[in-house]
């Protein structure tokens, strides 16, 4: 047997700037272990979920994570609705699916570029974020801010989309998808791409679902499980399959995101064509009780919240189980066996989110 | 404190809903007795069932512990309840990614984990010298 | 290379993406959040804003009716506009300026003799 060494991978580490720590015992060049740490920057949000009062909470959650915060408040929306057993009106729920796509769409530009930085591609990251600051700039637009946008609240939105800056959103996301088409075959074909990442970090499905992976990691292991499909907001009525890839890989799960974001533009498309009219918000009396569960996909997959209420303004319990957490045990399982190099391509391709990991 | 003067907001308000009868119910829980846990979990695991999280309520005195499993979109959520002082046995035997979860609540509770194949130690979450159990209600 | 090489050549020809920033300025979005203002002369001190504030950035003294404001806590959610019953509370779409201190704003009723909305250490 070689000589084993222990290389700290993290908590400060150029590729990935979020603290988390992955201890990696190398045989040569070679992982056959790695042991997460979290914990640097646990934030306690559960308990402040319980010290503040329910309606304060969609500002609390929201920021759980800037990048998913659309879709953590609008989880804990419709958890909190079940409970009241308030139904919002339907305009809300398609401005709902608008806001969630956008959300989605940025958040995969971020990732798509992160990951290219991860290699030392570093044009196709900046074509990738040149593309995000478009869908930046409609963010800010219809919400007034770039990443929180706060649009989501207790029975449907608190700011409406305006004729005008529908077709806005529509001009731009033409743009936004010329784009992607240029950069489709890059991510798809070009050399450096898949030499990087093809056959990189295989996660079988069977091993997939055993290791609770969920979101674009899941999927791209052959597994067609989107929690949209549950028809949520207004999922249920706008026509929409899965993004599956077969192959397990790196690649497979950088495929499922790059056709996600073209998802993402025709939902939005959708959303925009068939809203109807009428009010945005209903009106809620009284304080959530009993308890439920509630799950949103978010762009890194299943984010389910349980929530408990005792009929007062505070809440029992809120917990919140965020999608990577969910899949740091399926990286965990992928590194043995890699090389030290490909390291941190392996812990991008589950688009590690170290701020709603540590809620 | 009345339940009818909740601030809502003043945008453009409409309908006027009743507040719910009955308290909202879990679908699909189902309490079971601490002993039959595991022989559950690993029937879930051989339907190819995915688990989604645990999650950990302090009941005072007692805590209990919801397993929630999803299958093809589907929850099943089993309840656990567990006096504080024992051990809860882990399920990482059947489903290993229950590891990270069962550290935190191990951590958060202090409610000790029993078959941990990585042990934090209560250091997965808190720092060496904190002895607090943060999400622990006080009384 | 070859399926970059269009969009090289297009980007050495293409303006450049980003702004020259502090000469350079986007005017704001009408309805972006910046910053938000209070108007004293409206408000009843009644507290409303101050318990709905997530962040408890306003602190309200009803004996002495001043409304004292901490900007650096503040994240511009927009809820004490929504909730305050004299519409007092407003969202000017400007960000402010960045700051070496933290500085809270005392807003008091404006006393006969202008004595203007004063920023304190
Ligand atoms: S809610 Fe409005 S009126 Fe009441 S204290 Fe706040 S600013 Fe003044
Ligand atoms: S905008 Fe939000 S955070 Fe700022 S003072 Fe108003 S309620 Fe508080």
């Amino acid at each position: 047997m070689s000589a084993r060494t222990v290389i700290p991978f993290g908590p400060q580490h150029p590729v990935l700037p979020e603290p988390v720590q992955l201890r990696l015992t190398l045989e040569e060049e070679r992982v056959v272990e790695a042991i997460p740490a979290i914990g640097y920057v646990h934030r306690g949000i559960e308990k402040a979920a319980e010290l503040n009062e329910w309606v304060q909470n969609v500002f609390l959650v929201e920021r759980i994570c800037g990048i998913c915060s659309f879709l953590h408040a609008l989880c804990y929306c419709q958890g909190i609705e079940t409970l009241l057993g308030v139904e919002p009106p339907p305009r809300a729920r398609y401005l709902r699916v608008v806001w969630g796509e956008l959300h989605r769409l940025h958040s995969h530009h971020l990732w798509l570029g992160l990951l290219a930085d991860s290699f030392g591609f570093e044009s196709l990251f900046m074509q990738f974020w040149r593309n995000r600051e478009m869908i930046m700039d409609l963010l800010e637009m219809t919400a007034g801010n770039r990443v929180i946008v706060s649009t989501c609240t207790v029975g449907g939105t608190r700011r409406d989309i305006a004729q005008e800056q529908a077709s806005e959103i529509l001009r731009t996301l033409d743009k936004v998808q010329n784009e992607l088409d240029k950069l489709l075959p890059v991510i798809s074909n070009d050399y450096t791409v898949r030499s990087r990442t093809v056959g990189k970090g295989v996660l079988p499905k069977d091993k997939a679902i055993r290791l609770g992976a969920v979101g674009p990691v899941l999927r791209a292991s052959g597994v067609a499980q989107d929690v949209r499909m549950i028809g949520y907001a207004a999922y249920g009525e706008l026509g929409f399959t899965p993004v599956v890839e077969q192959a397990g890989d790196a690649h497979a799960r950088l495929l499922v995101r790059m056709k996600e974001t073209y998802q993402a533009i025709d939902l939005i498309r959708q959303a925009l064509a068939h809203m109807p009219e009428g009010e945005i918000i209903t009106r809620v009396r009284g304080n959530p009780r009993g308890r439920t569960i509630s799950r949103v996909e978010q762009p890194r997959g299943e984010v389910v919240y349980y929530l408990a209420g005792n009929g007062t303004r505070n809440l029992e319990r809120l917990r919140v189980r965020t999608p990577t957490f969910a899949n740091v045990p399926a990286l965990v399982q992928m590194l043995p066996g890699c090389e030290l190099a490909d390291v941190p391509v392996l812990v991008l391709s589950i688009d590690p989110c170290i701020s709603c990991t540590e809620r | 404190m009345t339940t009818g003067e909740q601030p809502t907001s003043a945008l453009r308000p409409a309908t006027i809903v009743p507040p719910a009868q009955a308290p909202a119910r879990i679908e699909n829980l189902e309490r079971i007795p601490l002993a039959d846990l595991l022989p559950r979990v690993r029937a879930m695991a051989a339907q190819g069932a995915r688990l989604v999280t645990l999650t950990c309520v302090d009941m005072g005195g007692a805590f209990e512990v919801l397993y929630h499993f999803d299958l093809d979109l589907q929850l099943q959520h089993f309840s656990a309840q567990i006096p504080a002082g024992d051990k809860l046995p882990s399920i990482t035997s059947e489903y290993l990614c229950a590891f990270l979860v069962e550290n935190e609540i191990a951590d958060l509770f202090g409610l000790q984990v029993e078959g941990l194949p990585v042990d934090y130690h209560n250091r997965l979450m808190l720092t060496e010298d904190s002895s607090d159990r943060p999400l622990l209600r006080e009384r | 290379m070859p399926n970059m090489l269009s969009n090289i050549l297009g980007n050495i020809f293409a303006r450049p993406a980003t702004r020259a920033y502090p000469a350079v300025r986007r005017p704001p979005f009408s309805g972006a959040r910046g910053h938000i203002v209070f108007d004293t002369k409206s408000c009843g001190f009644c507290g409303a804003c101050s318990r709905r504030c997530p962040s408890a950035a306003i602190v309200i003294n009803r004996t002495d009716k001043t409304l004292t404001f901490d900007p650096f806590r503040c994240i511009i959610c927009e809820a004490c506009v929504e909730v305050c019953p004299r519409k007092s509370i407003a969202v000017d779409s400007q960000y402010r300026a960045p700051a070496y201190v933290k500085t809270v704003e005392v807003h008091t009723l404006p006393a006969p003799p202008e004595e203007a909305p004063r920023a304190a250490g």
